[in-house]
């Protein structure tokens, strides 16, 4: 894919933007778009609203969804690229740990 | 009290005769003995470490330091100011503090001490139990109410207040670790901006720094290599498995890198193990990636069902890899590619990924038809029949839950519509019937079968899109062309007229009018039916759109042509010289008006044109052929320059290529294109890249249609940041046009030989500038040889192409008028000189 909108660079992935799975219906993706909205208002995040408008944009067009759909999937990319951007659980692990890191010159 | 020695030795401290001041006091303290002496001293003391240290003596100043500290415990805050705060963060915490207690000490000193305190503390509890300061000191209380804080928030969700921490101000020592306990705080609650911000507001140079990094790399979700090894260990436990599932997913990365089978099963297995602990919402995907993979690597099945713990889910997304995992960027694996596509579809569809007769499932469909076309044509008809055998993919649902299989439910894996073009477009267009759908479709359809029956495919189309698009006047305007082209004139008149009633403002409809009546007249002058042409030009005279651009010179030339076949010699002569005055170069009429005798077929005795070309003091040879090529262009007559004018052509182009504009190097280029006259159209590529500007996403992609096929890495660079220029310039037709070229640069044998590009959808910014930059440089085409073939392709290699396509030149292109400026130059050239004569720059006939 392409340039798709100003806001989105050529390696965005809009369904990554507004964390909705490859097989989302349009229900769930306008869902998702809402409650990205409520997170990332327009007069307080412009920037990131900006990129959340683009992808929805994408997905809620069922042409570019389905070029999207074709073209966005690698077969053959890393692996380790399937939790690339997997957040990451922020367990509570006591102070210990945190002091370890301290304490280390 | 003292006598007056003290006074003695501070004089000789202020003097700065500080070993002396040592000695002197050191008498003096011997004599009595009592705290006012061992203050003295210590006094002396201070000032000798502070003369040591300006003298660069640090070893001998902090040993000095050391002795007295030991010896008279009073020292330290004296000693304090002589002492930087990198020797202070060495001194134990008790004695670093002991000052703190002291209300009348010194701002400055307090200062310097509180520096060093905040640049060595690396744990609160330590000085929260640091005795040298009193019970209540508010360090101590600010220490232990940080770690109670700094427990609360690594253990579990905190209330604001248990972080707030009123006592511990910006100023303090302990600020640094107010703002990590705040920061860790906003990580736990994913407040990550504030977090930031926190982060941000940390003393780089305080301990608590020192998580930073594994803090912003738990942000960033990524691990960061530059981590210590502490750091590192709070990055894996904070950020749960996930740290090691992608440790296992990178070392089953290189193992399918390395290509070592055994390996590779083993690492499947502790990938599998890891995501089934740290991500198990992830585990079905993995294993189909896994499972797409091992395919590719032709590994053994049941081994890798093995270890991923039984065959993965068959369903749509399955599918959609598979499918893409055997696309080839040239065609090959289209054939199996469209077959795998149908399956994703039958169980998309099945799983509500989007409805079964919607505009997703057509947007498949031209993906499929886009594939298969991709194919080589020699190609395509043996790739489908062999796949016609194929038995399907009833072996993949063995071990399938009934879920899945049930998706095949409806499923006729005997019909193989997606192994044809046409089946898939005329799906496509009945499921979502869009211009863009049907146009690809024509397309196809244009470019498909023998030259003989394309009319009839076309027209096929052609109706399809006028039945679901009836308001759309282009599939009126194929129409008119394939009725004109079997001299159908009527036909396509009513056809135009159509055309005309839906949109009569549109400028292909004005134009198509335009090129029907030219065509018919210049039909009627090859059958040598003057009147009847006359009868055509004089309808053309009542069409506003013949007063648009340099059509009116056109117009003059035909009736040029009719007068000499009428022998009409005044006429003639007055048509040529309005010709001449419509477009402001006697030269270009002279060309235009041979290129019509040709056409028409006047002999040369009969259009009696001057020997030589009429070049004008100023007018190029280029600008001339250039005006020609556009004039006729615009009403579908399409020229290509002689070889012999190419030369002159190509080398004014060289040196004089800024004075022609972008219209007329594009015309330029179009018609070099139609002789293959390569070097030509590099020049113009140059000439057209020397100007800057927009224009370069063009003639970077004419520069690609100059660059011998073998040449594949530049080539395709070119066409890529054509592409890319394009997109930016929200110009699509050239972007579709660089796709297009790209598609056909593919399908070329060297790229077999050379090594494949990938396929590239986008360039950076750096990618790009570099290209342009090194394009805008290459001025001079440079002749390369083609690789030579190994034996075994040796047998492609064939003659018989080349022959075929010399003969495809001499005719007419797709049922438009075309003719040869070269057949035009011998029209007009009056018989027996020799064509060096007439060409040259001197001598142009």
């Amino acid at each position: 894919m392409g340039h798709e909108q100003g806001a989105l660079s050529a390696h965005d992935d809009p369904r990554e933007i507004l964390g909705v799975e490859v097989d989302a219906s349009e229900e769930q993706i306008r869902a998702a778009y809402l409650r990205k909205v409520k997170e990332f208002p327009p007069e307080r995040k412009p920037a990131e609203f900006e990129r959340i408008r683009d992808a929805y944009e994408i997905l809620r067009d069922p042409h570019r969804r389905i070029a999207h759909l074709l073209f966005s999937i690698d077969p053959s990319a890393p692996l380790a690229s399937l939790v690339e951007r997997r957040p990451a659980a922020r367990e509570f692990v006591g102070p210990e740990p945190w002091m370890a890191a301290i304490r280390e010159k | 009290m003292l006598d007056p020695g003290a006074d003695e030795v501070r004089r000789l401290i202020e003097k700065g005769n500080s070993k002396s001041a040592v000695e002197a006091a050191k008498a003096l303290h011997k004599r009595y003995n009592n705290p006012v002496s061992e203050a003295l001293l210590v006094e002396a003391y201070a000032a000798r470490t502070a003369s040591l240290r300006e003298h660069h003596m640090t070893a001998e100043a902090d040993a000095l330091v050391r002795m007295v500290r030991e010896r008279y415990p009073s020292a330290s805050s004296k000693l304090a100011t002589a002492m930087p705060v990198s020797v202070l963060r060495e001194v134990s915490l008790e004695n670093l503090v002991r000052p703190l207690n002291d209300p009348a000490l010194d701002r400055e000193e307090r200062a310097r001490i509180e520096e060093a305190l905040s640049k060595r503390l690396d744990d609160p509890s330590a000085l929260a139990n640091c005795t040298a300061l009193s019970a209540g000191h508010p360090l101590r209380t600010c220490a232990a109410d940080l770690e109670r804080a700094l427990h609360a928030v690594t253990r579990g969700p905190v209330l604001k207040d248990q972080v707030a921490l009123p006592a511990v101000s910006r100023r303090s020592p302990l600020a640094p670790w107010k703002s990590l306990v705040r920061a860790i705080a906003s990580f736990y609650e994913h407040d990550d901006d504030s977090c930031q911000r926190y982060l941000d507001a940390i003393d780089p140079a305080s301990p608590p720094a020192r998580v930073v990094p594994a803090l912003r790399a738990l942000l960033k979700g990524c691990p960061d290599a530059t981590l210590k090894p502490a750091a590192r260990r709070l990055f894996s436990q904070v950020g749960g498995g996930v740290e090691t599932l992608r440790g296992a997913l990178e070392s089953l990365d290189r193992a399918f890198a390395s290509d070592r089978k055994g390996i590779i099963i083993s690492e499947i297995g502790n990938a599998v193990r890891a995501c089934s602990q740290a991500a198990p919402d992830l585990l079905e995907r993995l294993k189909q990636h896994i499972s797409i993979q091992a395919i590719q690597a032709d590994l053994d099945e049941a081994r890798v069902n093995g270890a991923i713990g039984g065959s993965c889910l068959k369903n749509a997304y399955f599918w959609l890899l598979f499918a893409r995992s055997v696309e080839g960027p040239q065609g090959e694996g289209s054939v199996e590619a469209c077959s795998l596509w149908e399956q994703f579809r039958v169980h998309a569809v099945h799983e509500g990924w989007f409805p079964a007769k919607g505009p997703e499932v057509a947007g498949l469909y031209l993906h499929m038809a886009s594939l298969l076309e991709m194919i080589p044509p020699e190609e395509g008809e043996d790739a489908r029949q062999e796949f016609r055998s194929f038995p399907g993919y009833a072996a993949y649902y063995d071990d399938q839950p009934r879920e899945i299989r049930r998706a095949l439910g409806f499923h006729n894996p005997a019909d193989k519509y997606y192994l044809d073009p046409e089946r898939l477009y005329e799906k496509a267009c009945a499921l979502d019937p869009r211009p863009e759908a049907f146009m690809g479709w024509m397309m196809w359809a244009h470019g498909d079968g023998t030259e003989d029956k394309n009319w009839k495919k076309s027209d096929r189309v052609a109706e399809a899109w006028r039945r679901a698009l009836p308001s759309d006047p282009r599939p009126l305007l194929t129409l008119m062309r394939t009725a004109e082209s079997r001299n159908a004139y009527q036909k396509a008149l009513g056809f135009v007229e159509e055309a005309e009633r839906l949109d009569p403002l549109d400028p292909e409809v004005r134009r198509a009018r335009l090129k029907l009546l030219i065509g018919s007249a210049i039909r009627h002058l090859k059958t040598r039916k003057p009147r009847l042409a006359e009868r055509e030009l004089a309808v053309l005279d009542t069409l506003p759109q013949a007063e648009e651009g340099s059509r009116r010179v056109l117009i003059s030339v035909l009736r040029w042509a009719c007068s000499r076949m009428n022998r009409d010699d005044a006429w003639a002569a007055q048509h040529l010289a309005d010709a001449s005055a419509l477009v402001g170069s006697e030269a270009t009429a002279c060309l235009l008006s041979g290129g019509m005798a040709f056409l028409c077929g006047l002999e040369p005795e009969e259009h009696q044109l001057p020997d030589k070309l009429p070049l004008g003091p100023q007018e190029l040879l280029a600008t001339v052929i250039a005006r020609a090529c556009a004039i006729g262009a615009d009403v579908g007559i399409h020229f290509s320059i002689p070889d012999d004018f190419a030369e002159d052509v190509q080398r004014e182009l060289e040196q004089q290529g800024g004075k022609l504009d972008v219209a007329q190097l594009r015309a330029l280029a179009a018609a070099a294109a139609k002789r293959d006259q390569h070097e030509l159209i590099y020049a113009v590529s140059a000439a057209g890249l020397a100007r800057g500007g927009t224009g370069e996403a063009r003639f970077l992609l004419i520069r690609a249609q100059a660059i011998p096929p073998w040449e594949t890495k530049r080539r395709n660079d070119c066409i890529a940041a054509a592409a890319e220029l394009a997109r930016r310039n929200r110009d699509m037709e050239l972007v579709r046009e660089a796709v297009e070229l790209r598609r056909e640069a593919g399908s070329f044998l060297f790229d077999m030989l050379s090594g494949l590009a990938p396929d590239r959808e986008s360039l950076g910014e750096h990618e790009l500038n570099a290209i342009l930059k090194r394009e805008r440089a290459a001025k001079k085409f440079v002749k390369s040889a083609p690789p030579s073939l190994p034996p075994w392709l040796e047998e492609f290699d064939e003659d018989e192409d080349d022959d075929e396509l010399d003969d495809e030149d001499a005719e007419f292109d797709d049922g438009q008028l075309d003719f040869f400026l070269e057949e035009l130059a011998q029209a007009v050239q009056s018989g027996g000189k020799k064509k060096k004569k007439r060409y040259g720059r001197n001598s142009p006939f």
